[in-house]
């Protein structure tokens, strides 16, 4: 739910799912766009799960760390 | 094959220092195995003249008593993911097909430098982004120890290239395991060192945040000795800036009993095929007997770490590709273009998600490893399946063969820390199976040391793969 009491729209959503179709067509004009789209709507699937792990507050992390070892003869 | 062919790096650079062995005797040999194993596909250009040309200048140097180091008249390849000045450079790719660089990748410089003898340009997947090396422009690599199995992917030419002889050495690239994933099914060595640790400049990227070069050797030690000429800051990739580089040949013989290693046993890494998890389990008692202690622990999240780096890789790589894939699908295999165009439709959200959950895992890897120098798996949870199968079956159901084969490795991306796959036995049909050691951050050399006391206590990098062509029965 949103802040509003609304139920959070998620990317499983079938209307987001038919957006997502249309905006595949457009990019991809020519052939049976099934497979694509299954295939989307699975990683999306995977990356809406990410939202129920403790991550708020935090920031991307973009990279891992490099730099200065860890390691004791760096 | 022959005492040249097998040679580590090590004896091999003994011998030339003392001259007892010509760099242009070495490379020639090195030319004719090349040749005589056309057909494994290994190579998408040999560089014979080039070679033949530097051997010829080692030759003069170490003459002249101008000895480089360890790497001087030593034959090497080069991923032909890894621009090279002048020569041929496809990615593996029909769109880069007849690219000619106008400059060298930094390790190929480095590789330079350091004396050694460019033999050519190895075979991959398609622009890096596969585990079979099912190329649909250059055709598919062959396993060594069986003709009808993969590699490994993406630095498959460079694994197979190293078990077969054709060259003492490679360098690869490691996304989600394209270094670990094909020296673990073909017998050798692969060392993925940390983030940052080796320069990407020059390097075609899969995925900035995920990328990493690396060798791939037959020993420990001589994969040491190439991290210690290709490592180092670069300008010009600023995640290399700000280490000072160990000795990693040194942490060949560093001592390690008495070291706590976590053996990942959580379900994701527990699901193994039989003969994987006897030799495995079989390692462990190696490294215990070796004075290590062994205690079993469980990777944080590991399903999520591995959808966090796949939604991290997949837009990135889109990204990269958006010149060409809009402009020149058909260009494209099908099924990296299946892959570049799902990355295309991971919203901005979805990716900034992955990169907040990266930064959780980096933090309880990072815990996880405060009181351990290592974690152990088994670098593939099954040995190399046959090319162009797409399911293998696992625990009892048919599953997607390359998520499988990456299963173990994808995460260590997404974290960024130093990894390395050594041979730790073979299975009934004769297949190898790898052993992976996950280390701290930039902590490659107790990576290496846990390595080379396994190796020093087995003989299973000694074996070799035949030498005539022969499938296996399944």
């Amino acid at each position: 739910m949103d802040g509003a009491g609304r139920e959070r729209p998620s990317s499983g959503d079938r209307g987001d799912v038919a957006a997502m179709v249309r905006i595949v067509r457009l990019r991809v004009p020519e052939g049976d766009l099934s497979a694509l789209v299954a295939a989307i709507e699975a990683v999306w699937a995977g990356a809406e799960r990410l939202r129920e792990l403790p991550i708020e507050g935090r920031e991307p992390a973009f990279r891992p760390p490099s730099g200065l070892s860890t390691g004791e003869d760096a | 094959m022959s005492a040249r062919g097998d040679a580590s790096i090590a004896d091999l650079g003994r011998r030339l220092r003392a001259r007892e062995l010509s760099p242009v005797t070495l490379v020639e040999d090195v030319l004719a195995r090349i040749e005589q194993r056309r057909d494994l596909n290994a190579f998408l250009t040999v560089t014979a003249d080039l070679a033949r040309a530097q051997a010829a200048e080692a030759e003069r140097e170490i003459s002249a008593g101008r000895y480089r180091g360890p790497l001087h008249g030593i034959p090497v390849s080069l991923k032909d993911l890894i621009d090279t000045r002048g020569i041929r450079t496809t990615y593996g790719s029909r769109i880069f097909a007849e690219h000619v660089p106008d400059r060298d990748a930094a390790v190929a410089t480095r590789l330079r430098h350091a004396g050694a003898v460019l033999i050519g340009k190895t075979a991959l997947h398609e622009f890096a982004y596969g585990v079979t090396n099912n190329n649909p422009h250059f055709g598919p690599t062959r396993n060594p120890w069986a003709l009808d199995r993969i590699p490994g992917g993406s630095s498959g030419g460079a694994a197979a290239a190293v078990a077969a002889g054709l060259g003492a050495a490679s360098i690869g690239t490691d996304t989600g395991g394209s270094i670990r994933i094909p020296a673990a099914f073909c017998g050798v060595v692969g060392l993925k060192p940390g983030y940052g640790r080796v320069s990407r400049h020059g390097v075609f990227p899969l995925a900035w945040t995920l990328d990493h070069v690396g060798p791939l050797a037959r020993t420990v030690e001589d994969a040491a000795l190439l991290l210690g000429a290709i490592a180092g800051p670069d300008p010009r990739d600023p995640t290399t800036l700000g280490q000072r580089v160990p000795d990693f040949a040194a942490a060949v013989r560093r001592p390690v009993d008495g070291l706590c290693v976590g053996v990942l046993d959580d379900p994701l890494h527990r699901e193994a095929a039989p003969a994987v998890r006897a030799a495995f389990e079989e390692a462990c008692e190696v490294l215990r007997a070796l004075g290590l202690r062994l205690e079993p622990v469980a990777f944080p999240r590991p399903e999520d770490a591995r959808t966090a780096q796949l939604t991290v890789m997949m837009p990135e790589a889109a990204s990269i590709h958006e010149p060409w894939l809009d402009a020149r699908p058909e260009d494209y295999g099908p099924g990296t273009l299946a892959l570049l165009r799902q990355g295309v439709f991971i919203t901005a959200a979805q990716y900034l998600r992955a990169q907040k959950v990266r930064g959780l895992i980096v933090d309880e890897v990072d815990a996880l490893l405060a009181s351990r120098v290592a974690l152990i798996s088994p670098t593939v949870p099954i040995t190399a399946p046959a090319i162009g199968r797409e399911t293998v079956t696992l625990g009892g159901r048919s599953q997607d063969a390359r998520g499988v084969i990456s299963r173990a490795t994808r995460l260590i991306n997404l974290v960024g820390l130093p990894a390395i796959s050594v041979p730790c036995g073979f299975d009934g049909e004769g297949l190898p199976v790898g052993l992976q050691i996950v280390g701290r951050r930039l902590d490659e050399p107790s990576v290496i040391a846990i390595a080379a006391a396994y190796e020093r206590a087995t003989a299973w990098h000694q074996r070799r793969p035949p030498e005539a062509a022969q499938g296996t029965s399944s």
